[in-house]
């Protein structure tokens, strides 16, 4: 049982409605871009019609007796969170235009690298900082400044970050 | 899903994901040894499936490592 049977989960949430579309993120979409990484828990962002969507998530879980602690929904033993669309328009986007990955039979989806650098940057605790650092190299530059540029605050943060983690590399 | 529905202060929910992944890290560590020993075969399979994944969908950027 692992990420396999995980990702089959995920897309039987789709075809049963539960959620509209899904995009892994965080440490396993970070490993998935080759970078050796040792992560517990999956990130998966999901876009769902409304907030009560979320929590009907949640109960769907419950009735099939998931062990649910804290955020994390315990998925054949792993710990899963799920980050709702609704959150951010840069979850939506970042789920709209995440890459179609085929494993062996099972279709998933995962953040694109542009996206999520992006993502890591609104974070920004040490550990995103270091991911960041090691995706730089296999990102698409123009790609990730503009998506940048879309999704910055009015202090333009997300710039800042990005070029503070430029003069660190 | 317009803006309008979009949930507009975001610290509470990062505030309570953030507890919620240190609780997690915590609890992890604690483990015993044989344990993390498990949880860590576990990761270096998971590493391996993720290697078997191929990038299909052409609007997105391609795996670095298959450009």
């Amino acid at each position: 049982m692992g990420l396999r049977e995980v990702l089959v989960t995920l897309n039987n949430l789709i075809e049963s409605g539960v959620i509209k579309d899904y995009a892994i993120g965080g440490g396993y979409a970070v490993m998935f871009y080759d970078i050796p990484l040792s992560t517990y828990d999956l990130d998966v962002l999901v876009a769902l019609s409304s907030e009560e969507d979320y929590h009907r998530l949640y109960q769907h879980f419950r009735e099939k007796s998931c062990k649910i602690e804290d955020v994390y929904i315990y998925i054949h033993g792993m710990p899963v969170q799920f980050l709702p669309n609704y959150i951010s328009p840069l979850f939506n986007t970042a789920i709209e235009e995440a890459s179609e990955v085929e494993f062996g039979g099972i279709r998933s989806k995962f953040v694109n690298i542009e996206y999520l650098i992006v993502l890591l940057l609104t974070s920004f605790r040490l550990k995103d900082r270091i991911r960041i650092q090691s995706l730089l190299g296999k990102a698409d530059g123009t790609r990730l400044l503009s998506i940048i540029q879309r999704f910055d605050n009015d202090q333009r943060q997300l710039y800042k970050r990005y070029n503070k983690i430029l003069a660190e590399t | 899903m317009t803006s309008a529905n979009y949930t507009k202060d975001t610290t509470k929910f990062w505030q309570k994901r953030e507890k919620a992944r240190n609780n997690l890290d915590s609890k992890r560590a604690s483990v015993s040894y044989s344990e993390k020993v498990s949880i860590a075969g576990r990761l270096q399979s998971e590493a391996k499936f993720l290697k078997t994944g191929r990038i299909v969908s052409p609007k997105s950027s391609p795996k670095p490592s298959e450009t």
